[in-house]
């Protein structure tokens, strides 16, 4: 009995002691308020994925010159498309030369005209006429 | 910089602000939660450069994982206090071997009212005792008695039963009323 009045009375004493605990909160300094602003910020710059109004759309002849390889592919196949043109559209005599070295015929039409298995016409001839 | 901001936001909400990158809601966080994660630290401590430090790490911690927090899964400051002692018992054990007697004193102020020099005594008196206590015993009193949770909470934080939170809050107390008991007189205390 005199034990439980003993530890009510030593209870009643330090409830004093925690309610000026209580009171008595330490302050943390503004130092320290600052650094664990400054490192929230930090991280939410870190991870903090970019605002949906933000987001960059990437354009479509930028994703077209992307996918080709970038600007050396594209200015090669420019200049491979003028090059193009300019023999179409006056080729140039060099190119006739080589037409009749290659080919044997000064004719345009000849140039095109490869017959690659004479003897085929023969063999059907022979068979229509012997049918 | 002033830190006077105040916010009614539920600490998951601004969580979750913060980790869409509102800029606001980690002000409101720093300035809600720093005071308690420090006070609990120095309580742990009873050093205040070491108890800044472990505010500082735990709250680090906690903005790193804010992405991936999962709400209603645990409170924040439950979290927290949780870091903030695991950071604390880190500390001490580094420490260990260190006399009480050298524990700093807070330091003296100037206060302007009675009551305050009282508080700031009992205070300094008990933080000595509680110094000297077991850190068990230490984390258990001081979020029981001083920050004010319920025996599942600490239960919760500290990873044991609500029986075992009342056996070491118990022996903590009585440890604390045998030191302090002593100083009945110098702290003036029977004048209540």
């Amino acid at each position: 009995m005199s034990n439980r009045n003993h530890d009510r009375n030593d209870d009643a004493e330090l409830d004093l002691f925690f309610d000026a605990a209580q009171r008595d909160r330490p302050d943390p300094s503004d130092g320290l308020m600052a650094r664990v602003l400054a490192d929230a910020l930090d991280s939410q710059a870190r991870q903090a994925p970019p605002a949906r109004g933000a987001r960059r759309t990437v354009p479509f002849w930028t994703q077209l010159r992307d996918a080709l390889g970038g600007w050396p592919a594209l200015g090669g196949l420019a200049a491979a498309g003028v090059a193009g043109l300019l023999i179409g559209f006056s080729a140039p005599a060099a190119l006739g030369d080589l037409t009749v070295a290659v080919l044997g015929t000064t004719s345009e039409t000849d140039s095109y005209l490869v017959d690659l298995m004479p003897e085929l016409d023969f063999d059907i001839a022979m068979e229509l006429n012997e049918g | 910089m002033p830190f006077d901001a105040r916010s009614e936001d539920p600490d998951d909400l601004l969580l979750r602000r913060f980790a869409a990158g509102d800029a606001a809601a980690a002000r409101e966080l720093t300035l809600r939660l720093t005071p308690r994660v420090f006070g609990h630290a120095l309580r742990l401590l009873g050093d205040r450069a070491e108890a800044e430090d472990v505010a500082q790490e735990a709250l680090l911690r906690l903005w790193r994982i804010a992405p991936d927090w999962r709400e209603g899964e645990a409170r924040i400051t439950t979290w927290l206090y949780r870091v903030t002692a695991n950071l604390a018992t880190d500390r001490l054990r580094k420490r260990r071997g260190v006399a009480l007697d050298s524990v700093p004193e807070p330091e003296d102020g100037a206060p302007s009212a009675m009551q305050a020099m009282q508080d700031e005594s009992r205070a300094q008196a008990l933080q000595q005792a509680l110094d000297g206590l077991p850190e068990r015993q230490r984390q258990a009193v001081v979020l029981r008695h001083i920050e004010g949770l319920g025996n599942p909470e600490i239960a919760q934080i500290m990873d044991i039963s609500a029986e075992a939170v009342e056996s070491l809050v118990a022996r903590g107390k009585r440890a604390l009323a045998a030191v302090l008991t002593g100083r009945r007189a110098e702290l003036g205390y029977r004048d209540e």
